[in-house]
């Protein structure tokens, strides 16, 4: 209680210290929710790439632009000691529309075989396996459907038994996956044959290739610890295709990762170190008005750790008060933000517990640090002098 | 039983050195209720901060309940604080933030005292003082008497063996004045507790067991019934 009362004693300092951490760990909370939703979409990729070779024509730049492949390359590297499985699939950009901005994932048509994406099922990670709200995967043979990621079937509003017209086919919506906050959340899938249709008539120049056999994205999957001796494999028996490990891509992908985190939350951190140092002042000034207050408690015989606990509390509540605060706010904006970008299929913000725990530890953690100093210095106070202060 | 032996202490202003105590000898058994009385700047306060463990003398001895206090470090002065000084001062006495129940229950913190049992205690004092219809108030919401009563309580929960007084009357109309020195002369002899107290109030004088003087950092006996140490010329040496 009286930790309390000596903080809600100057009520408009303490309101602007308490502002001052607010606005810090609210930065937090934000720039920590994008990172947050940025590293699981790179963490997810990452379990679902530690296995994939990436296959792509030599020459060509599989990680900036699309590639095309004859598919009976498939039956040559399936012959690679150490190779499970090659999948192939042709991708297809889901907007007609060109220049459409989007946060994160554009969406996109993947065309697949449905039997392959079972075989592959043998070698993945369980828990990566795409579930269903709505609806189920088609059986083989079945043409014109389509298997909806979360973000955009709420985006387009569509139900399993809905239809859609995209790139001149009407596709039956058969399935509806459960969100996974990755890749898929933007993805429809649909049979190989379908999106080979469909990437001719959203890129017209390719009329001009014999498209039965041509796929535009190849992946070999291997032991993830065999897979830097399988991709060298690969290049060396079809020397005119490129073999991506999974650990080069990560790597890639792992170092623009690793600076915009270090962007985002210094940014952050930054605000918080200025509210701290605000804390700081706040104690120093109550530390100078309250002199006489050090000197009697010391000549009831008040020990040190007695009179530093009492400023380091004061100190740390108002981290933890601002800690709240702060990812109250930044929460609420976060989800009014997702919820308001739900019609454009974009997430942009995670809230994870790990984060929230974070950030209010975080602020008590700063006004702790940051009332140490003050603290300090009631300790050092002589009573005598301070009890001949007024 | 508190013992001063030879005490002396000096203080530098400037260029020049102040004896602020210049050999003082005192005796005081326990249960006795001391006035020391002198003008400003005679030493009075920086005696009473000896005797409370908050400064140290240059030279001599400080002996309080038989143990020599002089050199203990001053973690060992907090304690001593803590568990057998009593403190009453002139005004500004009580910390604002907290109601009179919660800042007599104070210095039992500091010795940790179950807040159970310190509630109690602490309650019983207020009774004592007559204060059982205030003890939820602010020191702001009690009137200056009041804030005494509620000083003395404080000074008196963790039964020391001596309750330093500095002015304590000092704030107060003579009415409530002689209220608050009948209630600590009776809390004294209840308790058989020492009381030393520094002022320039006649009315505690009058109700005191022995009255000294301090004139330039030396005691002189004023009025005795107690055993004082070298009583020369009335100059306690």
């Amino acid at each position: 209680m009286e930790v309390i009362r000596n903080i809600g004693k100057r009520k408009f300092r303490t309101l602007l210290t308490i502002f001052g951490i607010t606005i810090g760990v609210f930065s937090l909370v934000v720039m920590g929710g994008m990172a947050e939703k940025m590293n699981k979409l790179v963490l997810g990729a990452t379990r679902y790439l530690e296995n994939t070779i990436i296959i792509s024509y030599q020459g060509s730049d599989v990680m900036f632009g699309m590639t095309i492949l004859p598919s009976h390359l498939a039956r040559a590297i399936e012959k690679v000691p150490g190779v499970q499985l090659v999948t192939k699939e042709i991708t297809v950009p889901f907007e007609e529309e060109e220049d459409v901005v989007t946060f994160g994932m554009h969406a996109s048509i993947n065309g697949i075989s449905i039997d392959e994406y079972y075989q592959g099922l043998k070698y993945m990670d369980p828990e990566l396996a795409l579930s269903f709200v709505q609806g189920t995967w088609w059986t083989n043979g079945t043409r014109d459907v389509a298997v909806l990621g979360s973000d955009l079937a709420r985006r387009l509003k569509l139900q399993v038994g809905d239809k859609l017209k995209n790139w001149g086919k009407e596709l039956t919506v058969v399935g509806i996956l459960n969100q996974t906050m990755t890749g898929p959340d933007n993805m429809m899938f649909i049979d190989i044959q379908d999106a080979r249709e469909m990437l001719l008539k959203a890129q017209p120049l390719l009329t001009h290739l014999v498209m039965e056999d041509l796929v535009n994205s190849m992946a070999a999957i291997a032991k993830p610890e065999e897979a830097d001796r399988v991709a060298k494999q690969i290049m060396a028996e079809t020397p005119e295709v490129k073999a991506i490990p999974p650990g080069k891509i990560m790597a890639e992908v792992k170092n623009g990762m690793i600076v915009f985190n270090l962007i985002i939350v210094a940014s952050a951190l930054i605000a918080l170190v200025v509210g701290g140092l605000s804390v700081i002042n706040t104690m120093l000034m109550s530390v100078t008005e309250r002199i006489r207050e050090i000197g009697i408690k010391k000549a009831l015989g008040a020990r040190d750790i007695d009179i530093l606990g009492e400023y380091i509390l004061e100190a740390s509540l108002i981290g933890v008060i601002a800690g709240i605060i702060g990812v109250g706010c930044g929460a609420l904006f976060c989800l009014m933000l997702n919820r308001l970008l739900v019609t454009t299929g974009t997430t942009i913000f995670l809230l994870t517990p790990r984060l929230v725990i974070g950030a209010v530890l975080f602020a008590f953690l700063i006004s702790v640090f940051a009332g140490l100093w003050p603290a300090y210095r009631a300790v050092k106070i002589d009573p005598i002098k301070a009890l001949r202060n007024e | 039983m508190i013992k001063l032996k030879n005490l002396v202490k000096t203080y530098k202003m400037g260029s020049t050195t102040v004896k602020a105590l210049d050999g003082i000898n005192l005796e005081v058994a326990d249960g006795t209720f001391i006035t020391i009385m002198g003008r400003s700047g005679s030493g009075k306060t920086t005696l009473l901060n000896m005797i409370g463990c908050l400064d140290r003398p240059d030279n001599g001895t400080i002996i309080i309940d038989g143990a020599d206090i002089t050199k203990l470090p001053r973690r060992q002065l907090s304690k001593i604080r803590r568990e057998k000084i009593g403190f009453i001062f002139q005004q500004h006495n009580l910390i604002d933030t907290l109601t009179a129940l919660e800042n007599v229950m104070l210095p039992l913190r500091y010795v940790r005292v179950p807040k159970k049992k310190a509630k109690a205690l602490a309650l019983k004092l207020l009774i004592q003082v007559g204060l059982q219809s205030r003890i939820n108030h602010l020191p702001k919401q009690l009137s200056g008497g009041e804030q005494q009563r509620v000083a003395i309580a404080r000074a008196l929960v963790n039964k020391p063996v001596a309750i330093l007084g500095d002015e304590p009357t000092g704030s107060i109309d003579t009415e409530t004045a002689q209220a608050i020195v009948a209630l600590m002369r009776k809390l004294s002899k209840k308790n058989n507790q020492t009381f030393i107290v520094v002022t320039h109030d006649p009315i505690i004088a009058a109700a005191s067991d022995l009255v000294v003087k301090m004139i330039d950092g030396k005691l002189y006996q004023e009025d005795s019934n107690i055993n004082i140490l070298g009583k020369e010329d009335k100059l306690i040496i």
